[in-house]
């Protein structure tokens, strides 16, 4: 099984963490936010049309909104395949992290 | 609330392959920069906005790569699917377009090359050539007086014509061509290359060369020539000359050709010094602006006003250096030149050749596509947008004509030699030196790609799809786009044909027409030495004991260009008013040597102890002097001391010069001995390899440095017309390529009517039409547009071969039966190609035809 790219992943988990206000704008916010980095629109939706293509999420269009100038927004949903590989990947690192032997640093 | 993101911007995302047709994408944009404005400011906002347009142009230009690869792949394999599937059609158009090219090129390198005439000179544009209007040469002394004179003549320099001459070195001896006087500015007017020795200090002193590589490879091999020796051995006997340069071989686009150059200060000619004896070809070098028009006027006034005389006004024509090639047409020219107007022909016919091969590719092409109309449907209903289909067009039409430049310019390569071998000039040094003409030719290549591709394309892609599908799209109201095409192209080649009959019956007319002498069987040649000319009366004796010898004349010049035209005074005119008078300079023997006709009178007679001082005119001088009888009147030649002789008799008009010029008025005399030059001797035709063998035997006895070297008159006088017979050799190569284009549009085009209509011949013939009914149908059309096109052809080629045959003094009529005759032969090959096609599509089983669907 194919696991997801680091970025992938975190906006996997920020699409869930936002659940039914998972939008490009909100998306970008908060994963800026969390990452204490910058995100440009194009990033996020490079990531979200993988995610997309790879069936993670399921998209459904809003209605026109007067704010945004009149355009829809579009909306981002977890699937059940999207959570599997979530829970996948915890259920993995978790595993590695549980047991680790006692760390030994270098010096230099 | 008003979305307030810059228009630009917003128009750049909305271009840009990333964001196309995600509105919702251009949603968030404006949401955010509303948000960032609200709480950041404007500036921080439009900052936000920019650094998002500008970081998503990298995806816009790898994405457009991307697709446009993958398309590019799709249309490659499309393009090759269909030319597999019509193989014919393909190939009629890959042959036809590449004849066209091939034909189109050729003819270019042939003008180009025309054009470039002493173009290489430096000082080109400043560079002046003295002539009168009527001869090419002027007197030595114009040049350097007009020089003193006038300072805006920075330098002159006068060429002497050497001609053939006797050179000996070592153990070589050969005659040698194409020598010249010249003066020592040479290389400072001109910029011929010397490759050895001193440009200012050459030609300086008496009895200095300067020898062409050619020549110095022919005498010295290898050999570095500077300091060596040569003689030449002239008539007044042996002069060594001692070589002081050498210069690169004449490039072939000179206007004249040199072997070897000899300093002016060894010419000791008898009309050195003289203001009125023309024989020398001058160059001026010009500095400042240069009004030709008043210069001609002031140089003119000056030499008038120096030989002070009214019998001998002057007037003076500057010829640019750069317009001799094309523009000059004058007695005595170095070398022929080339006539404007024969290069406009070959322009006009390369451009309607390349006109024919390019319409028919459109046509071909555009009847294909219609066949893939159901390829444009598919396309179009999943997606396509309309500049992507003109676009996928395009792309095959480019690609095709790439391999058609490809495939022209590799022939075009390898015949370049023959041509070079047909025209008897260097085209082009190497291939790629006329990078800027083969540029153009790709232009001209891409341009016809482009149209190509444009038209189809805007016919389907503008067509709704679901009509396009079906297959039954058909350009009916397209068609007649497609008839006045055919039109066009049948009117030009028709006119081809016409033309092409017409020069050819010209020329068969000027090598048959009686030139109204006698020049079969004449052989003639030079006398090379004093010695000989001292011991002609002899050698003509001698000569004229062998019995296959019937007749032998000494003369000074002969017919054919070498006549003199000097000054005379005749009885009853005013010395101003006289007519200019050609003569040919020749011995008692000479009118029935070749069989002129004399009208009036008598000819020379040895039983006339005055006939040394008598004349003899022909009948156009008889008209030009207006003599109701012209026997007896006086004529005399003050400028080479002939005083008052009368005319003994008139001879019939023959032509003395080639049929391009009218008989002019022609006077013959008798010399002093010792001025023949040249011997004409008739052969009998039985043996006459034995004859010659005998007459040089002869030779050698009387001329023991001078190999014997002969010309056999009718062959020069052929000579005289084979500018013409190359030209008529080029139009005639040029029509035939041009009618198998048109065939071969033809042929795919009635291919791809009978493909159509099928099925309604089908049905015709399950109805009861016979073969001849069916024949008919298709072929009606066609015969309605080519003689739709011949009509149009008439008038075109009527008013373009009278302007030809004006070039010719003497020409034929223009015959009405040619045009008809043209446009027949025309339409029968036009038949015979279509009618094997026609009548195998109306001889199908109608069975077959009409289950196709």
């Amino acid at each position: 099984m194919k696991f997801l790219s680091r970025k992938e992943e975190l906006v996997l988990l920020t699409i869930w963490k936002l659940s039914d206000n998972a939008y490009g704008v909100t998306i970008r916010e908060q994963i800026s936010k969390t990452t204490d980095k910058y995100w440009s629109i194009g990033a996020i939706y490079d990531v979200l049309d993988r995610l997309e293509t790879k069936g993670m999420v399921s998209t459904f269009i809003s209605g026109p909104v007067s704010e945004r100038g009149g355009k829809a927004k579009r909306f981002y949903l977890i699937t059940k395949k999207g959570r599997d590989m979530l829970m996948e990947m915890k259920k993995l690192e978790e595993s590695i992290w549980s047991d680790l032997p006692q760390l030994l640093i270098s010096k230099k | 609330m008003r979305s307030s993101i810059p228009k630009i911007g917003k128009w750049i995302l909305s271009k840009s392959a990333y964001y196309k047709n995600k509105s919702f994408i251009i949603g968030d944009t404006i949401e955010t920069y509303d948000y960032i404005r609200d709480n950041n400011g404007r500036l921080k906002a439009d900052l936000w906005f920019w650094s998002e347009v500008i970081s998503s142009i990298p995806g816009f230009i790898k994405n457009f790569f991307y697709w446009g690869a993958i398309m590019f792949y799709n249309y490659l394999k499309v393009f090759f699917r269909n030319i597999l599937r019509y193989k014919s059609q393909s190939f009629i158009n890959l042959v036809g377009l590449s004849l066209g090219f091939i034909c189109f090129t050729l003819i270019a390198f042939f003008v180009t090359f025309h054009f470039s005439f002493d173009n290489f000179h430096k000082n080109k544009e400043n560079i002046y050539r003295l002539a009168t209007p009527s001869i090419a040469k002027i007197p030595d002394l114009w040049g350097p007086s007009l020089k003193d004179v006038y300072p805006e003549i920075k330098e002159y320099v006068r060429l002497q014509i050497f001609g053939e001459v006797l050179v000996e070195q070592a153990d070589k001896k050969f005659y040698q061509k194409n020598g010249f006087y010249a003066d020592s500015s040479f290389f400072r007017v001109f910029s011929f290359n010397l490759l050895k020795g001193n440009e200012n200090t050459a030609l300086i002193n008496p009895f200095s060369i300067v020898i062409s590589e050619e020549l110095s490879e022919k005498l010295f091999g290898n050999e570095n020539p500077i300091g060596k020796t040569l003689v030449l051995n002239l008539e007044e006997g042996k002069q060594p000359y001692n070589v002081t340069g050498l210069i690169e071989d004449t490039p072939s686009n000179s206007h004249f050709k040199y072997s070897f150059l000899v300093s002016q200060s060894s010419n000791n000619a008898r009309w050195l010094n003289n203001w009125r004896w023309e024989q020398f070809y001058t160059y001026f070098l010009l500095q400042g602006e240069v009004y030709e028009v008043e210069l001609e006027k002031k140089y003119s006034e000056w030499i008038d006003s120096k030989i002070d005389d009214p019998t001998f006004q002057h007037t003076i024509d500057l010829q640019k250096l750069t317009d001799i090639h094309l523009h000059s047409n004058l007695h005595r020219e170095i070398e022929p030149n080339q006539s404007i107007s024969t290069i406009y022909l070959f322009s006009i016919i390369a451009v309607l050749i390349l006109i024919i091969a390019i319409i028919n590719y459109i046509n071909i092409s555009s009847t294909q596509a219609i066949n893939r109309g159901r390829e444009v449907g598919v396309r179009k209903s999943i997606g396509a947008e309309r500049i992507q289909l003109t676009m996928q067009f395009i792309t095959e039409s480019i690609m095709f004509i790439v391999v058609v430049f490809i495939i022209s310019l590799t022939a075009v390569y390898l015949l370049i030699p023959f041509v070079n071998e047909l025209f008897g000039i260097t085209l082009i040094e190497s291939f790629w030196d006329n990078k800027l003409l083969i540029g153009a030719i790709f232009l001209i290549a891409i341009f016809t790609g482009l149209l190509n591709g444009i038209y189809p394309s805007l016919l389907l892609s503008g067509a709704m799809p679901t009509r396009v599908i079906k297959g039954n799209f058909d350009l009916s109201n397209k068609v007649y786009f497609r008839k006045s095409m055919v039109i066009f192209q049948f009117s030009i080649s028709a006119f081809l044909i016409i033309s092409s009959m017409f020069i050819h019956d010209q020329m068969k007319f000027i090598t048959n027409k009686s030139l109204g002498f006698n020049n079969d069987q004449v052989i003639s040649f030079e006398i090379r030495s004093e010695a000989m000319s001292e011991k002609i009366s002899a050698f003509k004796n001698e000569l004229l004991a062998n019995s296959n010898i019937s007749n032998v004349s000494l003369t000074a010049n002969l017919p054919g260009g070498s006549d003199w035209g000097i000054p005379i005074r005749a009885e009853g005119f005013k010395d101003e008013d006289v007519p200019d008078i050609r003569m040919l300079v020749v011995d008692h023997d000479f009118i029935n040597n070749y069989e002129i006709e004399i009208a009036q009178g008598r000819g020379f007679d040895k039983n006339f102890a005055t006939d040394g001082s008598s004349y003899i005119i022909n009948e156009t001088a008889a008209k030009a002097f207006n003599w109701d009888n012209p026997l007896n009147k006086k004529i005399s030649i003050p400028a080479v001391n002939r005083d008052w002789g009368e005319v003994v008799g008139v001879i019939k008009d023959f032509h003395f010069h080639s049929l391009h010029e009218k008989i002019s008025p022609l006077m013959l005399f008798i010399p002093p001995e010792n001025w023949f030059s040249k011997v004409s001797v008739k052969v009998k035709s039985a043996d006459i390899a034995n004859t010659l063998a005998f007459i040089e035997d002869k030779w050698e006895k009387f001329e023991s440095e001078h190999p014997f070297k002969y010309t056999f008159m009718d062959e020069y006088f052929s000579s005289l017309y084979d500018a013409d017979n190359r030209s008529m050799k080029l139009v005639t190569y040029a029509t035939i390529i041009a009618i198998i284009i048109s065939c071969l549009g033809l042929y795919a085009l009635i291919s791809y009517t009978i493909s159509i209509k099928t099925k309604e011949i089908g049905i015709r013939k399950v109805l009861g039409a016979k073969v001849a009914d069916i024949i008919m149908l298709i072929s009606k059309e066609f015969i309605i547009l080519l003689i739709i096109a011949n009509l149009i052809a008439w008038p075109v080629s009527y008013y373009f071969v009278s302007d030809w045959l004006q070039d010719y003094a003497y020409r034929i009529d223009i015959n009405m039966l040619i045009f008809l005759l043209g446009s027949v032969s025309g339409l029968l090959i036009a038949f015979a190609v279509i009618f094997q096609k026609v009548v195998k599509a109306s001889l199908s089983n109608p069975v077959k035809s009409l289950r196709t669907e």
